[in-house]
């Protein structure tokens, strides 16, 4: 890449949102495969807009818009391929932690059991709450990616907040 | 402090967005405020759960987004040369290459041109010295009145 201030400016935000923009999109959609291509189909039309992107300080609000429209685009073709890839390969867990097996079995146990409970919210509330939580995006900047009043993103998020809550004290409870 | 800034707060910790300042207030207060300190363990909990879940963005991908940057990168520089604006420069550049070929075959002309009517000179040159070295010695002897000049003097 040319070394000029645009590659250095994309970069600077590539290093810091593609772990989010990552995450948010893979408890999205739950599909791996998909959601590396919405990923890079995201940070290549990043790259190809940058110059034309005016409000510099909306770059995050523009990356996770563009994220989220694939997500939408994804969904409106699901029902062609259904769950082909929702199940994560037993065969990670073993690459993911150094753990004894029993550890890790609990761990992955955890680990699905949380993604279940996030699946178990409705989508619009899911991804209120992914993106404040991996992005600590504030209110407003919400309600711009998502196009819908502050209030609605307000009460959204506490709804998503206090289901996720009650279901996950029990299942930590339980885990200790 | 008032719930509601407690929440505020509390949501700026989590996001590593507070100051030590602001943390030790906010840990004062949550002491206090029951309210408070209940979004503060569910903020806690929601974290630990997120944590769980979040997965590291994988190398491959990571290699393979900057892979097609760089190729569009080029391509796009490429694309750049090929604007209108410059189409006057490349055709001075087509010119001065033409001309340039043009005046290096008159050059080269002229240089065998040159060579070959040096050799000529040259050949003529010991043609001349042939010629001169060909004829009879030439004794010059004085007139008799030089000769009786001589004798007086």
């Amino acid at each position: 890449m040319k070394n000029d201030g645009g590659s250095t400016e994309f970069l600077l935000v590539y290093t810091k949102l593609k772990q989010p923009v990552f995450n948010y999109v893979l408890k999205m959609i739950r599909d791996r495969q998909q959601c590396e291509d919405i990923v890079q189909n995201t940070f290549l039309k990043l790259f190809s807009h940058m110059p034309n992107i005016r409000e510099k300080d909306r770059i995050t609000q523009w990356v996770f818009r563009t994220a989220r429209n694939d997500i939408y685009q994804y969904y409106r073709t699901k029902h062609t391929h259904v769950d082909r890839f929702n199940v994560e390969d037993v065969n990670d867990i073993h690459e993911a932690s150094p753990d004894n097996p029993e550890t890790q079995y609990e761990q992955y146990n955890l680990k699905e059991i949380v993604n279940k409970e996030l699946d178990k919210l409705p989508v619009e509330q899911k991804e209120i709450f992914l993106l404040r939580e991996y992005e600590y995006l504030s209110y407003r900047e919400i309600a711009q990616i998502l196009d819908m009043d502050e209030e609605l993103v307000k009460s959204r998020l506490f709804k998503a907040r206090t289901k996720l809550v009650s279901r996950l004290k029990k299942i930590f409870t339980i885990n200790g | 402090m008032k719930t509601d800034e407690i929440i505020n707060l509390t949501d700026a910790y989590f996001a590593s967005k507070t100051t030590p300042e602001e943390e030790r207030l906010l840990f004062s207060s949550l002491a206090q405020d029951w309210e408070g300190r209940n979004y503060f363990k569910d903020s806690m909990l929601l974290k630990t759960a997120l944590q769980t879940i979040e997965e590291p963005f994988p190398e491959h991908l990571d290699e393979k987004i900057l892979k097609e940057l760089q190729l569009r990168d080029k391509s796009e520089s490429f694309q750049e040369y090929l604007h209108p604006r410059f189409l006057p420069l490349y055709a001075v550049t087509v010119c001065v290459v033409i001309f340039t070929f043009i005046f290096f075959n008159k050059m080269e002309s002229y240089k065998s041109e040159m060579d070959k009517a040096m050799q000529t000179v040259k050949n003529q040159e010991y043609t001349i010295e042939l010629l001169m070295n060909g004829l009879p010695t030439v004794q010059v002897k004085p007139t008799s009145q030089q000769v009786y000049k001589l004798m007086n003097n």
